[in-house]
């Protein structure tokens, strides 16, 4: 590193910068372990792609306001005074903007404190991760982008013909439900499929339609709903 | 038949995006990983003792008000008290 960001914290305490971009990049490291559990265990409807993607960028944020306040008191309170803006006559619905305007706040002490060099590495850390969080749309839990109902007339030990037939077409498939009647044979079938290519859903189509023992086929394109 | 057995092929456009979305997440978690396992060794240390430094203190006075001229040492230079007092 060079010397303009050594001597750039010109506060009365001296900062140790590897310690900085350890503690940003391990809290990083930390938030995303978390956000990963979350995405995998959580259930409901509440689901949402950009608090996912908060769960990462939070305990940066956290980990800079630490290293900024720097065992100073009159920071601490000031701190509390600066955070009751985000809050000021402006209800910030998306979580993922809250973060936003917390890590600001953050940045804008650092530089307030004259802890100039932490306020370029934290908005360099934060900047990075955001990035990171857009460009791999990190949160997202697309597991399916077709959903496929049809009625199955024949015996269900004969089902692995359609199987195959849809394994050809899907990455991933899931059966959402089946409803069987009483005395009959066959059965009304809702799959979840993740397309191999999803501009082929017509061809898909034209094969199911040229079995015999398919009928009623409605699909309903369903990508990323609900994971906003 | 036998070509509805084959697999639809999967689009450039698409497997890019299964990269980006499912191995980059693994790659950067494993890259930064390396960095924070490399700051660890280099710069965590706990610490075992806790010293006291006090700094040499010295206290200088004068007699009668006025300013300082011609001052022929520098910062940090080392003095000795003077054999004779000055006239004042």
């Amino acid at each position: 590193m060079s010397d303009w960001i050594y001597l750039g914290d010109v506060a009365p305490l001296p900062t140790d910068f590897m310690a900085l971009v350890m503690a940003l990049l391990l809290a990083f490291l930390c938030g995303q372990v978390l956000a990963w559990v979350y995405m995998y265990t959580h259930s409901g409807l509440s689901y949402s792609r950009t608090y996912v993607a908060s769960l990462i960028l939070i305990p940066i944020t956290v980990a800079l306001v630490m290293m900024v306040l720097d065992n100073n008191l009159v920071t601490a309170f000031s701190l509390m005074a600066v955070f009751a803006i985000v809050r000021f006559r402006n209800i910030v619905r998306d979580t993922l903007d809250t973060v936003y305007i917390l890590s600001l706040i953050v940045i804008g002490m650092a530089a307030g404190t004259q802890k100039f060099s932490t306020a370029v590495i934290g908005t360099a850390v934060a900047a990075f991760v955001l990035m990171y969080v857009w460009y791999t749309s990190f949160g997202s839990r697309q597991r399916y982008d077709l959903i496929l109902n049809l009625h199955w007339a024949d015996s269900l030990g004969e089902i692995s013909a359609l199987n195959r037939l849809l394994d050809r077409h899907a990455l991933k498939v899931q059966m959402a439900s089946q409803r069987s009647v009483q005395d009959e044979e066959g059965a009304d079938l809702s799959y979840r499929l993740l397309m191999r290519d999803p501009s082929r859903v017509h061809d898909l189509l034209n094969e199911l339609q040229a079995n015999t023992s398919i009928s009623r086929v409605t699909t309903m394109k369903a990508e990323e709903e609900s994971e906003v | 038949m036998s070509q509805y057995n084959e697999k639809i092929p999967i689009p450039a456009r698409l497997r890019w995006r299964e990269i980006r979305v499912r191995i980059f997440p693994f790659l950067i978690f494993v890259l930064v990983a390396g960095v924070v396992m490399w700051l660890w060794r280099d710069r965590v240390e706990a610490t075992t003792m806790i010293g006291h430094v006090v700094g040499k203190q010295a206290e200088v006075r004068s007699p009668q008000a006025g300013s300082l001229a011609d001052m022929t040492v520098s910062a940090f230079d080392s003095v000795r008290p003077a054999t004779s007092s000055p006239a004042w």
